[in-house]
Parts: structure tokens; C-alpha cells; sequence
């Protein structure tokens, strides 16, 4: 299969300058010096997996000194034919978020604020029903707030306020309380040693 | 029919905070036998489909995939689990027509041992002056003399018991009597015992059997190793 025909009724060229055309003006001071003509895009695709065909693409965004904006390239899948969190008995087109981390003197620039509805923009368009991530280290905090729109499923939830109130125990906590969503659950929970990662999902 | 396993998950409490089963073959192969409400709705939630959850840990993605009605799908439960949470998770074989695996630990002859059962019910075993009497069932009718029981050994969840000691008769099997308060079990049987006339070694695995086949599985808790120690 061609990339072109896995990425219809998108393309190639639409793929790339979600990522090329990021408005510098909206982002902040420390992210002026974005150069966004030396953003790359790089992406390969697979067959056959356990999700279907899955492309796998990779972005690097630097400074106009080519310094690296992130830890890592920004890593994304599009799967054709994965597991729906939000509808388990169905499969579809999937966006998978694997990878995003700033470089900490970039963070709070409003770069991921900028590139997501982007890319949320580019996955409907190539017919994805849902973005799903599993996030880890800052992102367990970062991804919960409610400006992103991500939620769990209830196994996860459940799991989470079960360790949640065990957590509580452990501090002594003299009232447990019960997280009514997502967003609830402490930072000091969230990025301690008691969830290693988050499965997210949003619907598109 | 297949066999039955079973799973039960710990907290950081060493709190059992759920317990299900898989029955092979049954239209609801996943059951849930005990739990805290949150992981009760949580297994509840996933009836029907199958199991996928992708774990990150120090940057290496692990998934956990399943489908659903298969035996694998307890495996998958509890690597999740323990990976993404840390809780103790174990995993019980269990053998048709059998409660629990292997009971172990270290005791004294005449001396007294019990087994706790996961609800709770205590049950006794006593060796009575050097023999070991099987009350219950007819199939096990044999004596035995038992001169001394010799160490016990912990695996994870398989305890091996060594039995040593002169057998009065033929036997293939020696069994324990067993009274317990609640009658929810009436005898622990020992296989796999290969003696003849006067030989004096065996191997026992000690089982417990259900009484009553409808009721729940009996199975050891780690204190019986503790006290028996």
C-alpha cells in the first residue's frame, strides 16, 4: 500500500504543514525563536500490524540557532483498523499520540496548546474516530486537565481510584476522597511512583 | 473442560482488593469472586471485550493483550496490574475437582497446623500419635505411620511437603483428617506418594478438596507457612 492511499482522503502535504505552518505568533517569548522552515517530518508505513496499517511519523522542531525543541522527535501513529477505548466492540481509524515531550526551558510556551488542535484538524480529516495516548512522566498530569479533552475508560479510572485511595491511606489522610473526574486526581498523585502511565483517549 | 484459574491482587497493604476467576468454557468466563468496589466495576467494565493496555515504564511501552474468554486473559489482567501499579498479583492453576495447589510448611509431628481459608474459615489438621487417619473417604482407607515431617519449601504459590516416614501398609495415597469449625471441607489428600511395603519416603502434596463442589475453592494463605514455621 502507498503512503498516499493509507493517508486518502488526507495527504502527504497536509500532514506536514500541520506541522510546518504553526503559527510563531501565538506561541511565547521563549518560542520566538522557532524556525519552522527546519521542521522535518519524517514518516514510514507498516502492514499488516495488530492495528491494521499503521504510519508511524516523526517531527523535530528547532531554533533559529537549529537547537532541538524537544527531548525527543514528537512521535505519532495513524493505525487503520485499532480498538476503539471509548466503543471496545469496535475498531477503526485510530490517531495514536506516542511522544511529546519540550525541553523544559520551552515548556509552558504554548507549543502544545498550538499543535494539537492541528493535529486534531489533520486526524478528522483523514477520518480517525478517536486520539489515544499513553501518558507518562509530566504528561500524567499535563494531559488530565480538562483543556485537552482527554478522558479515560472506567477500567483505567477505576484502577487509578482505587490506587488513589490507597495512596490517601499510605499519607494518612484522614478523609478519603473520591475523584469525581479525571482532572481531580492530585499532581502529587499523578506524577509520584503510583501510576507508571495513563491511557487517554479523546473522540473526534 | 479446561482448567480453572484464578487470580487475586494485593494492594501495598498486602489487602486483597479483587479475586476473580476464569472457567473455561462458560458463558461467563470471567468471574469476579471478590473485590473492592472500584475493581469490581473496573473487571466489569471490560465483560465482553477484549483486553488491550499499553504500560510505559522508564520509556519502554509493554502491552498487555487478550481476548476475551481466553485463559490468558487473567495473564494479561495481571501484568497490568503489577507493571502499572505495583500491587502483588498471583496466579492459581487449579486442577478439576481440586481446591487449591500444594500446602506447605514446616511443623512438628503431633503438632497442631492450620490452614486459613480465603473466607475465613479455619481449618485443623492434627497428626495423632504419629498417625495420620483419613476419616472421610473410603477410597483412602489405608494408616499410615509417619515418622517426622521434613521441610517444607515455598515456590511462589507451590508448596512442596516431604513426607518421611514408615508406612505401616501399601498405600498410594495418604490422607489427613481434617475437622474444621464451619465443615466447609472434609479432607486434605496427599498424591503422588509412590511407597510400597516398609519402603519410607514419598513426596506429598497435600490438597484440600472441596466438600461441597458448589461452594467456593479453599485455598492456603501465606500464614500457614508462618505459623507452621
Amino acid at each position: 500500500m502507498e503512503k498516499e492511499t493509507f493517508l486518502r482522503p488526507a495527504n502527504e502535504r497536509e500532514l506536514n504543514s500541520t506541522y510546518t505552518k504553526i503559527e510563531r505568533s501565538r506561541l511565547g517569548a521563549r518560542l520566538q525563536i522557532l524556525r519552522t522552515d527546519s521542521t522535518r517530518v519524517e514518516s514510514q508505513l507498516l502492514e499488516g500490524t495488530v492495528d491494521g496499517n499503521k504510519l508511524t511519523y516523526f517531527v523535530a522542531f528547532y531554533t533559529d540557532t537549529a537547537e532541538p525543541i524537544l527531548e525527543q522527535d514528537l512521535e505519532r501513529w495513524l493505525c487503520d483498523n485499532k480498538k476503539l477505548k471509548g466503543n471496545p466492540s469496535n475498531r477503526s481509524r485510530v490517531a495514536y499520540r506516542v511522544r511529546f515531550v519540550i525541553r523544559r526551558q520551552f515548556q509552558h510556551e504554548g507549543l502544545a496548546k498550538e499543535i494539537f488542535p492541528r493535529e486534531e484538524d489533520f486526524f478528522r480529516r483523514w477520518g480517525a474516530h478517536e486520539v489515544q495516548t499513553d501518558a507518562m512522566d509530566l504528561g500524567r498530569w499535563a494531559w488530565t486537565r480538562s483543556q485537552f479533552g482527554y478522558e479515560s475508560e472506567q477500567f483505567v479510572f477505576e484502577n487509578l481510584q482505587q490506587q488513589y485511595r490507597d495512596w490517601q491511606r499510605s499519607k494518612g489522610s484522614s478523609e478519603i476522597v473520591r475523584a469525581k473526574n479525571l482532572s481531580d486526581f492530585p499532581r502529587e498523585f499523578l506524577l509520584s511512583n503510583e501510576v507508571s502511565s495513563l491511557s487517554l483517549f479523546k473522540e473526534l | 473442560m479446561g482448567i480453572s484459574r484464578e487470580l487475586k491482587v494485593y494492594n501495598r497493604f498486602g489487602e486483597l482488593i479483587v479475586h476473580l476467576r476464569f472457567v473455561p468454557g462458560d458463558s461467563l468466563p470471567l468471574r469476579i469472586e471478590d473485590g473492592t468496589p472500584e475493581l469490581q466495576n473496573a473487571v466489569r467494565s471490560l465483560v465482553g471485550h477484549d483486553f488491550d493496555q499499553t504500560v510505559v515504564i522508564e520509556k519502554q511501552r509493554r502491552r498487555f493483550q487478550a481476548a476475551w474468554g481466553s485463559p490468558e486473559y487473567l495473564d494479561a489482567l495481571a501484568g497490568y496490574w503489577s507493571s502499572n501499579f505495583g500491587w502483588r498479583t498471583r496466579i492459581v492453576e487449579m486442577s478439576p475437582g481440586w481446591a487449591s495447589p500444594q500446602m506447605k510448611g514446616t511443623f512438628d509431628l503431633n503438632s497442631m497446623f492450620k490452614i486459613t481459608c480465603t473466607e475465613g474459615l479455619l481449618n485443623y489438621a492434627q497428626a495423632q500419635n504419629n498417625c495420620l487417619h483419613n476419616f472421610v473417604d473410603a477410597q483412602f482407607s489405608e494408616t499410615a505411620t509417619v515418622s517426622g515431617w521434613q521441610g517444607w519449601q515455598r515456590d511462589e504459590d507451590v508448596y512442596s511437603a516431604y513426607l518421611g516416614g514408615l508406612f505401616d501398609s501399601p498405600t498410594r495415597a495418604v490422607s489427613f483428617y481434617h475437622f474444621q469449625p464451619k465443615n466447609a471441607l472434609k479432607f486434605m489428600s496427599c498424591t503422588n506418594l509412590s511407597v510400597g511395603y516398609g519402603v519410607n519416603q514419598g513426596t506429598a502434596i497435600i490438597r484440600l478438596k472441596e466438600h461441597n463442589p458448589k461452594q467456593a475453592p479453599i485455598f492456603a494463605e501465606k500464614n500457614a507457612e508462618a505459623w507452621a514455621a
